[in-house]
Protein backbone atom coordinates (compact mmCIF):
# COMPACT_ATOMS: atom_id res chain seq x y z
CA UNK A 1 0.00 0.00 0.00
CA UNK A 2 1.21 3.26 -0.42
CA UNK A 3 1.01 5.21 2.37
CA UNK A 4 3.60 7.46 1.56
CA UNK A 5 1.55 11.26 1.48
CA UNK A 6 4.54 12.60 -1.26
CA UNK A 7 3.60 9.53 -3.60
CA UNK A 8 -0.28 10.61 -3.49
CA UNK A 9 0.43 14.07 -4.28
CA UNK A 10 2.50 13.13 -7.44
CA UNK A 11 -0.79 11.29 -8.80
CA UNK A 12 -3.06 13.95 -7.76
CA UNK A 13 -0.11 16.17 -9.66
CA UNK A 14 0.12 14.36 -12.70
CA UNK A 15 -3.60 13.54 -13.20
CA UNK A 16 -4.52 15.48 -16.29
CA UNK A 17 -8.20 15.84 -14.89
CA UNK A 18 -8.69 18.86 -12.93
CA UNK A 19 -8.28 17.76 -8.68
CA UNK A 20 -9.79 20.57 -6.20
CA UNK A 21 -10.33 20.17 -2.34
CA UNK A 22 -12.54 22.35 -1.00
CA UNK A 23 -12.71 23.49 2.77
CA UNK A 24 -15.73 22.86 4.72
CA UNK A 25 -16.97 26.21 3.43
CA UNK A 26 -16.21 25.00 -0.32
CA UNK A 27 -13.38 27.21 -0.28
CA UNK A 28 -10.95 26.34 -2.94
CA UNK A 29 -7.60 24.39 -0.38
CA UNK A 30 -5.51 23.01 -2.95
CA UNK A 31 -5.37 22.72 -7.02
CA UNK A 32 -3.83 20.18 -8.95
CA UNK A 33 -1.59 22.12 -12.15
CA UNK A 34 -4.44 20.71 -14.63
CA UNK A 35 -6.63 23.54 -12.70
CA UNK A 36 -4.40 25.75 -14.14
CA UNK A 37 -5.42 25.20 -17.62
CA UNK A 38 -9.19 24.24 -17.19
CA UNK A 39 -9.66 27.59 -15.46
CA UNK A 40 -7.48 29.83 -17.01
CA UNK A 41 -5.56 31.27 -13.63
CA UNK A 42 -2.51 30.69 -11.91
CA UNK A 43 -2.99 28.17 -9.14
CA UNK A 44 -1.79 30.72 -6.57
CA UNK A 45 -5.23 32.69 -7.69
CA UNK A 46 -7.51 29.65 -7.53
CA UNK A 47 -6.47 28.63 -4.17
CA UNK A 48 -8.77 30.86 -1.46
CA UNK A 49 -11.54 31.68 -4.25
CA UNK A 50 -15.03 30.20 -3.31
CA UNK A 51 -16.08 27.21 -5.50
CA UNK A 52 -19.11 26.09 -3.52
CA UNK A 53 -19.67 22.83 -2.61
CA UNK A 54 -21.21 20.42 -5.22
CA UNK A 55 -24.39 19.00 -4.78
CA UNK A 56 -26.10 16.15 -6.82
CA UNK A 57 -27.98 13.28 -6.74
CA UNK A 58 -25.96 12.06 -10.06
CA UNK A 59 -22.60 10.03 -10.01
CA UNK A 60 -21.64 13.20 -11.87
CA UNK A 61 -23.20 16.19 -12.86
CA UNK A 62 -22.26 18.74 -15.51
CA UNK A 63 -20.84 21.93 -14.08
CA UNK A 64 -19.55 24.79 -16.56
CA UNK A 65 -16.12 26.14 -15.75
CA UNK A 66 -15.91 30.11 -15.35
CA UNK A 67 -12.22 30.82 -18.41
CA UNK A 68 -11.78 34.38 -18.81
CA UNK A 69 -10.76 33.60 -22.19
CA UNK A 70 -12.29 30.67 -23.66
CA UNK A 71 -16.29 31.53 -21.78
CA UNK A 72 -17.87 28.71 -20.23
CA UNK A 73 -15.81 25.35 -20.78
CA UNK A 74 -18.33 21.85 -19.88
CA UNK A 75 -17.04 19.55 -17.51
CA UNK A 76 -18.07 16.06 -15.78
CA UNK A 77 -17.44 16.52 -12.17
CA UNK A 78 -17.43 13.97 -9.59
CA UNK A 79 -16.79 14.85 -5.63
CA UNK A 80 -16.07 12.56 -2.69
CA UNK A 81 -15.40 13.52 1.06
CA UNK A 82 -11.92 13.03 2.19
CA UNK A 83 -11.00 13.11 5.59
CA UNK A 84 -7.38 14.91 6.36
CA UNK A 85 -5.86 15.92 9.77
CA UNK A 86 -9.50 15.68 11.44
CA UNK A 87 -10.92 18.02 8.82
CA UNK A 88 -13.74 17.25 5.99
CA UNK A 89 -12.67 18.48 2.72
CA UNK A 90 -14.42 17.88 -0.36
CA UNK A 91 -12.34 16.40 -3.61
CA UNK A 92 -13.67 17.34 -6.75
CA UNK A 93 -12.46 15.89 -10.05
CA UNK A 94 -13.58 17.78 -12.73
CA UNK A 95 -13.20 16.28 -16.84
CA UNK A 96 -12.87 18.52 -19.06
CA UNK A 97 -15.73 16.83 -21.79
CA UNK A 98 -15.60 20.24 -24.30
CA UNK A 99 -13.80 18.89 -26.71
CA UNK A 100 -15.86 15.60 -26.66
CA UNK A 101 -18.92 17.26 -26.77
CA UNK A 102 -17.92 20.01 -29.59
CA UNK A 103 -16.69 16.54 -31.55
CA UNK A 104 -19.39 14.74 -31.42
CA UNK A 105 -21.70 17.92 -31.57
CA UNK A 106 -20.07 18.65 -35.08
CA UNK A 107 -20.97 15.47 -36.58
CA UNK A 108 -24.24 15.68 -35.88
CA UNK A 109 -24.59 18.96 -37.14
CA UNK A 110 -23.06 17.86 -40.23
CA UNK A 111 -25.53 15.18 -40.29
CA UNK A 112 -28.51 17.45 -40.15
CA UNK A 113 -27.31 19.81 -42.57
CA UNK A 114 -26.48 17.00 -45.03
CA UNK A 115 -30.86 16.61 -44.22
CA UNK A 116 -31.18 20.01 -46.14
CA UNK A 117 -33.28 18.53 -48.73
CA UNK A 118 -35.94 16.68 -45.98
CA UNK A 119 -38.90 19.49 -45.10
CA UNK A 120 -39.39 17.82 -41.86
CA UNK A 121 -38.44 19.84 -39.42
CA UNK A 122 -35.60 17.77 -37.58
CA UNK A 123 -33.93 18.08 -33.86
CA UNK A 124 -31.40 16.39 -32.02
CA UNK A 125 -31.07 16.60 -28.46
CA UNK A 126 -29.19 14.75 -25.65
CA UNK A 127 -31.03 12.72 -23.10
CA UNK A 128 -30.95 15.53 -20.69
CA UNK A 129 -33.22 17.40 -23.65
CA UNK A 130 -30.22 19.78 -24.93
CA UNK A 131 -30.46 20.68 -28.55
CA UNK A 132 -27.51 19.64 -30.18
CA UNK A 133 -28.54 19.90 -34.28
CA UNK A 134 -31.46 21.29 -36.19
CA UNK A 135 -31.97 20.91 -39.91
CA UNK A 136 -32.77 23.74 -42.12
CA UNK A 137 -36.91 23.17 -42.17
CA UNK A 138 -35.99 23.54 -38.14
CA UNK A 139 -35.51 26.75 -38.92
CA UNK A 140 -37.88 27.64 -41.49
CA UNK A 141 -40.73 26.28 -39.17
CA UNK A 142 -39.40 27.62 -35.71
CA UNK A 143 -37.64 30.76 -37.20
CA UNK A 144 -34.86 30.47 -34.79
CA UNK A 145 -31.35 29.52 -36.38
CA UNK A 146 -29.23 26.53 -34.68
CA UNK A 147 -27.07 29.27 -32.91
CA UNK A 148 -30.10 30.42 -31.01
CA UNK A 149 -30.69 27.07 -29.95
CA UNK A 150 -28.03 25.17 -29.29
CA UNK A 151 -27.35 24.38 -25.92
CA UNK A 152 -31.23 25.21 -25.36
CA UNK A 153 -34.16 22.52 -24.51
CA UNK A 154 -37.25 22.38 -26.32
CA UNK A 155 -38.59 24.17 -23.51
CA UNK A 156 -37.76 27.55 -25.64
CA UNK A 157 -40.10 26.42 -28.30
CA UNK A 158 -42.99 25.97 -25.95
CA UNK A 159 -45.94 28.30 -26.08
CA UNK A 160 -46.31 29.33 -22.76
CA UNK A 161 -49.77 28.92 -22.03
CA UNK A 162 -51.39 26.82 -19.09
CA UNK A 163 -53.60 24.35 -21.07
CA UNK A 164 -50.84 23.39 -23.00
CA UNK A 165 -48.80 22.64 -19.96
CA UNK A 166 -50.67 18.98 -20.02
CA UNK A 167 -49.75 17.80 -23.21
CA UNK A 168 -46.28 18.37 -22.74
CA UNK A 169 -46.09 16.96 -19.43
CA UNK A 170 -48.19 13.60 -20.94
CA UNK A 171 -45.65 13.81 -23.93
CA UNK A 172 -42.96 13.63 -21.11
CA UNK A 173 -44.33 10.72 -19.37
CA UNK A 174 -45.19 8.93 -21.96
CA UNK A 175 -41.78 9.64 -23.88
CA UNK A 176 -40.06 7.84 -20.62
CA UNK A 177 -42.40 4.78 -20.36
CA UNK A 178 -42.78 3.95 -23.93
CA UNK A 179 -39.15 5.66 -25.45
CA UNK A 180 -40.91 6.98 -28.39
CA UNK A 181 -43.30 9.43 -28.61
CA UNK A 182 -45.88 10.19 -31.61
CA UNK A 183 -48.83 13.18 -31.63
CA UNK A 184 -49.82 16.34 -32.40
CA UNK A 185 -48.09 19.33 -30.17
CA UNK A 186 -48.69 23.10 -30.52
CA UNK A 187 -45.29 25.29 -30.04
CA UNK A 188 -44.66 28.49 -30.56
CA UNK A 189 -42.53 30.44 -33.47
CA UNK A 190 -40.38 32.71 -32.61
CA UNK A 191 -42.39 35.19 -34.10
CA UNK A 192 -44.83 34.49 -31.29
CA UNK A 193 -47.09 32.20 -33.60
CA UNK A 194 -48.65 29.57 -31.90
CA UNK A 195 -48.70 26.46 -34.53
CA UNK A 196 -49.24 23.02 -34.51
CA UNK A 197 -47.48 20.45 -35.29
CA UNK A 198 -46.93 16.50 -35.90
CA UNK A 199 -43.56 15.37 -34.27
CA UNK A 200 -42.49 11.91 -33.76
CA UNK A 201 -39.72 11.05 -31.38
CA UNK A 202 -37.21 8.81 -31.10
CA UNK A 203 -34.17 7.54 -28.99
CA UNK A 204 -30.68 6.92 -29.84
CA UNK A 205 -28.57 4.53 -28.22
CA UNK A 206 -25.40 3.95 -27.88
CA UNK A 207 -23.34 0.19 -28.29
CA UNK A 208 -24.33 -0.39 -24.56
CA UNK A 209 -27.88 0.61 -24.47
CA UNK A 210 -27.33 3.93 -22.99
CA UNK A 211 -29.59 6.82 -24.06
CA UNK A 212 -27.41 9.20 -25.53
CA UNK A 213 -29.61 11.34 -28.04
CA UNK A 214 -33.75 12.12 -28.93
CA UNK A 215 -34.22 12.56 -32.58
CA UNK A 216 -37.59 14.71 -33.11
CA UNK A 217 -38.91 14.86 -36.72
CA UNK A 218 -41.86 17.31 -37.30
CA UNK A 219 -44.35 18.84 -39.70
CA UNK A 220 -45.93 21.85 -39.61
CA UNK A 221 -49.56 21.44 -39.12
CA UNK A 222 -50.95 24.56 -40.16
CA UNK A 223 -49.34 23.49 -44.13
CA UNK A 224 -50.91 19.73 -43.79
CA UNK A 225 -54.56 21.24 -42.36
CA UNK A 226 -54.21 23.65 -45.34
CA UNK A 227 -53.47 21.10 -47.91
CA UNK A 228 -56.51 18.45 -45.81
CA UNK A 229 -58.88 22.07 -46.62
CA UNK A 230 -57.86 21.76 -50.30
CA UNK A 231 -58.22 18.05 -50.69
CA UNK A 232 -61.37 17.83 -48.78
CA UNK A 233 -63.56 21.47 -49.62
CA UNK A 234 -64.79 22.66 -52.98
CA UNK A 235 -62.96 25.88 -53.73
CA UNK A 236 -65.97 27.96 -54.50
CA UNK A 237 -68.00 27.65 -51.83
CA UNK A 238 -65.91 26.33 -49.28
CA UNK A 239 -68.70 23.19 -48.48
CA UNK A 240 -67.31 19.67 -48.97
CA UNK A 241 -66.44 18.30 -52.32
CA UNK A 242 -67.76 15.46 -54.03
CA UNK A 243 -64.66 12.88 -53.00
CA UNK A 244 -65.12 13.72 -49.42
CA UNK A 245 -68.53 13.82 -49.21
CA UNK A 246 -68.32 9.95 -50.97
CA UNK A 247 -65.34 8.87 -48.43
CA UNK A 248 -68.43 10.16 -45.76
CA UNK A 249 -71.17 8.45 -47.67
CA UNK A 250 -68.85 5.09 -47.75
CA UNK A 251 -68.42 5.44 -43.90
CA UNK A 252 -71.91 5.61 -43.44
CA UNK A 253 -72.78 2.55 -45.80
CA UNK A 254 -70.26 0.30 -43.64
CA UNK A 255 -72.07 1.70 -40.54
CA UNK A 256 -75.73 0.76 -41.70
CA UNK A 257 -74.56 -2.69 -43.07
CA UNK A 258 -72.95 -3.69 -39.81
CA UNK A 259 -74.98 -1.68 -37.47
CA UNK A 260 -78.61 -1.46 -38.92
CA UNK A 261 -80.20 2.41 -38.81
CA UNK A 262 -80.29 4.76 -41.64
CA UNK A 263 -79.32 7.54 -43.63
CA UNK A 264 -80.99 10.09 -45.85
CA UNK A 265 -79.41 11.63 -48.96
CA UNK A 266 -80.85 15.00 -50.50
CA UNK A 267 -79.80 16.27 -53.53
CA UNK A 268 -80.89 18.98 -55.17
CA UNK A 269 -80.25 21.46 -58.16
CA UNK A 270 -81.08 25.08 -58.92
CA UNK A 271 -83.57 25.81 -61.28
CA UNK A 272 -82.79 27.88 -64.44
CA UNK A 273 -79.21 28.56 -63.48
CA UNK A 274 -77.74 28.28 -67.00
CA UNK A 275 -80.22 31.11 -67.65
CA UNK A 276 -78.80 32.96 -64.67
CA UNK A 277 -75.05 32.95 -65.95
CA UNK A 278 -76.43 33.18 -69.87
CA UNK A 279 -78.22 36.86 -68.54
CA UNK A 280 -75.52 37.54 -65.44
CA UNK A 281 -72.50 36.05 -66.10
CA UNK A 282 -70.46 33.44 -64.59
CA UNK A 283 -69.02 35.29 -62.02
CA UNK A 284 -72.66 36.22 -60.49
CA UNK A 285 -73.39 32.67 -61.13
CA UNK A 286 -70.68 31.69 -58.88
CA UNK A 287 -71.27 34.14 -56.16
CA UNK A 288 -75.07 32.92 -56.55
CA UNK A 289 -74.17 29.70 -55.44
CA UNK A 290 -71.75 30.91 -53.02
CA UNK A 291 -75.01 32.12 -51.25
CA UNK A 292 -76.74 29.03 -51.92
CA UNK A 293 -74.31 26.97 -49.91
CA UNK A 294 -74.57 30.03 -46.95
CA UNK A 295 -78.26 29.51 -46.95
CA UNK A 296 -77.41 25.80 -46.88
CA UNK A 297 -75.05 25.71 -43.97
CA UNK A 298 -77.38 27.89 -42.39
CA UNK A 299 -80.45 25.16 -42.63
CA UNK A 300 -78.64 21.70 -42.14
CA UNK A 301 -77.79 20.40 -38.61
CA UNK A 302 -74.37 19.85 -36.99
CA UNK A 303 -73.96 16.23 -37.83
CA UNK A 304 -75.25 16.65 -41.31
CA UNK A 305 -72.97 16.93 -44.28
CA UNK A 306 -73.16 19.42 -46.99
CA UNK A 307 -71.45 19.18 -50.61
CA UNK A 308 -70.74 20.61 -53.77
CA UNK A 309 -71.93 17.71 -56.08
CA UNK A 310 -70.68 19.19 -59.20
CA UNK A 311 -71.91 22.26 -61.57
CA UNK A 312 -75.06 23.49 -59.55
CA UNK A 313 -75.41 20.41 -57.95
CA UNK A 314 -75.43 19.76 -54.41
CA UNK A 315 -75.45 17.10 -51.76
CA UNK A 316 -76.52 16.71 -48.14
CA UNK A 317 -75.60 13.70 -46.23
CA UNK A 318 -78.12 12.82 -43.24
CA UNK A 319 -76.73 10.44 -40.79
CA UNK A 320 -79.40 8.42 -38.67
CA UNK A 321 -82.14 10.17 -40.70
CA UNK A 322 -85.22 8.78 -42.17
CA UNK A 323 -86.58 9.97 -44.86
CA UNK A 324 -89.70 11.98 -43.48
CA UNK A 325 -87.25 13.97 -41.50
CA UNK A 326 -84.97 14.04 -44.21
CA UNK A 327 -88.27 15.44 -46.20
CA UNK A 328 -88.90 18.46 -43.49
CA UNK A 329 -85.73 19.64 -43.79
CA UNK A 330 -85.43 19.41 -47.74
CA UNK A 331 -89.01 21.31 -47.11
CA UNK A 332 -87.44 23.91 -44.99
CA UNK A 333 -84.06 24.45 -47.01
CA UNK A 334 -86.52 25.03 -50.37
CA UNK A 335 -88.93 27.51 -48.91
CA UNK A 336 -85.81 29.02 -47.27
CA UNK A 337 -84.18 29.75 -50.59
CA UNK A 338 -87.17 30.57 -52.57
CA UNK A 339 -87.62 33.20 -49.94
CA UNK A 340 -84.16 34.55 -50.03
CA UNK A 341 -83.80 37.52 -52.15
CA UNK A 342 -80.81 37.53 -54.45
CA UNK A 343 -78.91 41.00 -55.02
CA UNK A 344 -78.21 40.67 -57.92
CA UNK A 345 -80.54 38.06 -59.90
CA UNK A 346 -83.67 38.52 -57.57
CA UNK A 347 -85.44 34.99 -56.43
CA UNK A 348 -83.71 31.40 -56.79
CA UNK A 349 -85.70 28.22 -56.56
CA UNK A 350 -84.04 25.09 -55.84
CA UNK A 351 -85.50 21.49 -56.95
CA UNK A 352 -85.15 18.49 -54.38
CA UNK A 353 -84.70 15.03 -54.26
CA UNK A 354 -84.64 12.79 -51.09
CA UNK A 355 -83.84 9.03 -50.72
CA UNK A 356 -82.90 6.97 -46.96
CA UNK A 357 -80.47 3.94 -47.64
CA UNK A 358 -81.65 0.87 -47.56
CA UNK A 359 -79.57 -1.78 -46.17
CA UNK A 360 -78.16 -4.15 -48.77
CA UNK A 361 -78.66 -1.51 -51.44
CA UNK A 362 -75.73 -0.49 -53.12
CA UNK A 363 -74.64 3.28 -53.54
CA UNK A 364 -75.20 3.31 -57.41
CA UNK A 365 -78.96 2.11 -56.40
CA UNK A 366 -79.17 4.93 -54.24
CA UNK A 367 -78.28 7.31 -55.98
CA UNK A 368 -79.96 6.39 -59.17
CA UNK A 369 -83.96 6.26 -57.01
CA UNK A 370 -82.11 10.29 -56.36
CA UNK A 371 -81.78 11.18 -59.39
CA UNK A 372 -85.01 9.97 -60.44
CA UNK A 373 -86.46 11.79 -57.02
CA UNK A 374 -85.00 15.65 -58.56
CA UNK A 375 -85.69 14.78 -62.16
CA UNK A 376 -89.22 14.10 -60.84
CA UNK A 377 -89.12 16.93 -58.91
CA UNK A 378 -87.88 18.96 -61.88
CA UNK A 379 -90.69 18.58 -63.63
CA UNK A 380 -92.46 21.00 -61.85
CA UNK A 381 -89.47 23.21 -60.12
CA UNK A 382 -89.10 24.61 -56.62
CA UNK A 383 -90.39 21.05 -55.26
CA UNK A 384 -88.94 18.53 -53.43
CA UNK A 385 -89.82 15.02 -54.06
CA UNK A 386 -88.94 11.51 -52.50
CA UNK A 387 -87.40 8.93 -54.16
CA UNK A 388 -89.57 5.36 -54.16
CA UNK A 389 -88.68 2.40 -51.57
CA UNK A 390 -86.24 -0.12 -53.75
CA UNK A 391 -88.51 -2.65 -54.86
CA UNK A 392 -89.01 -6.33 -53.18
CA UNK A 393 -86.09 -7.51 -55.57
CA UNK A 394 -83.73 -5.17 -53.56
CA UNK A 395 -84.91 -5.80 -49.93
CA UNK B 1 -39.52 38.05 9.19
CA UNK B 2 -36.66 38.87 7.25
CA UNK B 3 -36.69 37.29 3.66
CA UNK B 4 -34.06 34.62 2.96
CA UNK B 5 -32.12 35.74 -0.13
CA UNK B 6 -30.87 33.43 -3.25
CA UNK B 7 -29.09 34.12 -6.27
CA UNK B 8 -28.14 31.28 -8.57
CA UNK B 9 -25.73 32.48 -11.09
CA UNK B 10 -26.03 30.22 -14.72
CA UNK B 11 -24.38 30.03 -18.10
CA UNK B 12 -26.99 30.55 -20.60
CA UNK B 13 -29.78 27.97 -20.43
CA UNK B 14 -27.90 25.55 -20.61
CA UNK B 15 -29.76 21.61 -19.66
CA UNK B 16 -28.28 21.61 -16.31
CA UNK B 17 -29.49 25.31 -16.21
CA UNK B 18 -32.64 24.32 -16.73
CA UNK B 19 -32.40 21.17 -14.06
CA UNK B 20 -30.65 23.64 -11.22
CA UNK B 21 -34.09 26.48 -11.87
CA UNK B 22 -36.41 23.71 -11.17
CA UNK B 23 -35.01 22.11 -8.28
CA UNK B 24 -34.39 25.33 -6.34
CA UNK B 25 -37.70 26.44 -7.33
CA UNK B 26 -38.95 22.87 -5.86
CA UNK B 27 -37.06 23.92 -2.89
CA UNK B 28 -38.29 27.51 -2.61
CA UNK B 29 -41.88 25.82 -2.46
CA UNK B 30 -41.06 23.78 0.54
CA UNK B 31 -39.01 26.59 2.19
CA UNK B 32 -41.95 28.67 1.66
CA UNK B 33 -44.58 26.15 3.15
CA UNK B 34 -43.57 26.75 6.23
CA UNK B 35 -44.05 30.78 6.11
CA UNK B 36 -40.46 31.67 5.08
CA UNK B 37 -40.11 34.16 2.34
CA UNK B 38 -37.63 33.47 -0.27
CA UNK B 39 -36.35 35.73 -2.69
CA UNK B 40 -34.61 34.51 -5.72
CA UNK B 41 -32.84 36.04 -8.58
CA UNK B 42 -31.48 34.09 -11.22
CA UNK B 43 -28.41 35.80 -13.04
CA UNK B 44 -27.40 34.83 -16.40
CA UNK B 45 -23.70 35.67 -16.32
CA UNK B 46 -23.23 35.40 -20.43
CA UNK B 47 -25.71 38.54 -20.54
CA UNK B 48 -23.66 39.97 -17.00
CA UNK B 49 -20.58 38.87 -17.30
CA UNK B 50 -19.32 41.69 -14.77
CA UNK B 51 -22.03 40.29 -12.16
CA UNK B 52 -19.75 37.00 -12.68
CA UNK B 53 -16.61 38.61 -11.67
CA UNK B 54 -17.88 40.69 -9.08
CA UNK B 55 -19.26 37.51 -7.27
CA UNK B 56 -15.72 35.56 -8.12
CA UNK B 57 -17.94 32.45 -9.66
CA UNK B 58 -15.59 29.89 -10.80
CA UNK B 59 -18.44 27.58 -11.63
CA UNK B 60 -22.31 27.46 -12.88
CA UNK B 61 -24.75 26.52 -11.85
CA UNK B 62 -24.22 27.74 -8.71
CA UNK B 63 -26.63 29.46 -5.81
CA UNK B 64 -25.97 31.47 -3.35
CA UNK B 65 -27.45 32.01 0.18
CA UNK B 66 -26.87 36.07 0.70
CA UNK B 67 -29.00 36.11 3.85
CA UNK B 68 -29.30 35.39 6.56
CA UNK B 69 -25.91 35.15 7.12
CA UNK B 70 -23.28 33.14 6.30
CA UNK B 71 -22.80 33.05 2.95
CA UNK B 72 -23.05 30.00 1.59
CA UNK B 73 -22.79 28.39 -1.71
CA UNK B 74 -23.64 25.63 -3.72
CA UNK B 75 -22.56 23.93 -7.30
CA UNK B 76 -24.00 21.79 -9.29
CA UNK B 77 -27.76 20.92 -10.55
CA UNK B 78 -28.77 20.92 -7.01
CA UNK B 79 -30.48 17.53 -7.46
CA UNK B 80 -30.32 16.42 -3.79
CA UNK B 81 -33.10 19.04 -2.16
CA UNK B 82 -31.47 17.87 1.65
CA UNK B 83 -27.97 18.28 0.72
CA UNK B 84 -28.46 21.71 -1.11
CA UNK B 85 -30.50 22.89 2.70
CA UNK B 86 -27.84 21.30 4.25
CA UNK B 87 -25.02 23.34 2.50
CA UNK B 88 -26.92 26.66 2.65
CA UNK B 89 -27.76 26.34 5.76
CA UNK B 90 -31.24 26.55 5.33
CA UNK B 91 -34.23 24.42 8.09
CA UNK B 92 -38.15 23.35 6.70
CA UNK B 93 -39.33 22.50 9.86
Amino acid sequence: MLRDETAFRSLVELSSDTILLLDPDGTVAYANPAAERLFGRPLDDLVGEPFGGIVTAEEQSDIYITHPRLGHVATSARSTTIRLSGIAYTAIYLRDISERIRTEEERLRQFSVALNAVDQGMMITRSDTSIVAVNPAFTAITGYSQEEVMGHTPQLLRTGQPEDRESYTEMRRILEREGHWEGALRNRRKNGEIYEQWLNISPVHDDSGKLIYYVALFSDMTDINRLRQLAHHDYLTGLFNRAALQLHLDEELRRIARYGGVFSLIMFDLDHFKAVNDSYGHDTGDRVLQQIAELTLDEVRDTDIAARWGGEEFMILLPETDSDDALVLAERLRRCIAATAFPETGSITISLGIAAAHRDETLEDMLMRLDQALYRAKESRNRAELAPTPGPRDM
Amino acid sequence: MTAIVLRLYIAGKTATAERAIGNLRRLITEIEETGQRVDLEIVDILEQPQLAEDERILATPVVIKKLPEPLRRIAGDLSALDQVLIGLDLQVR
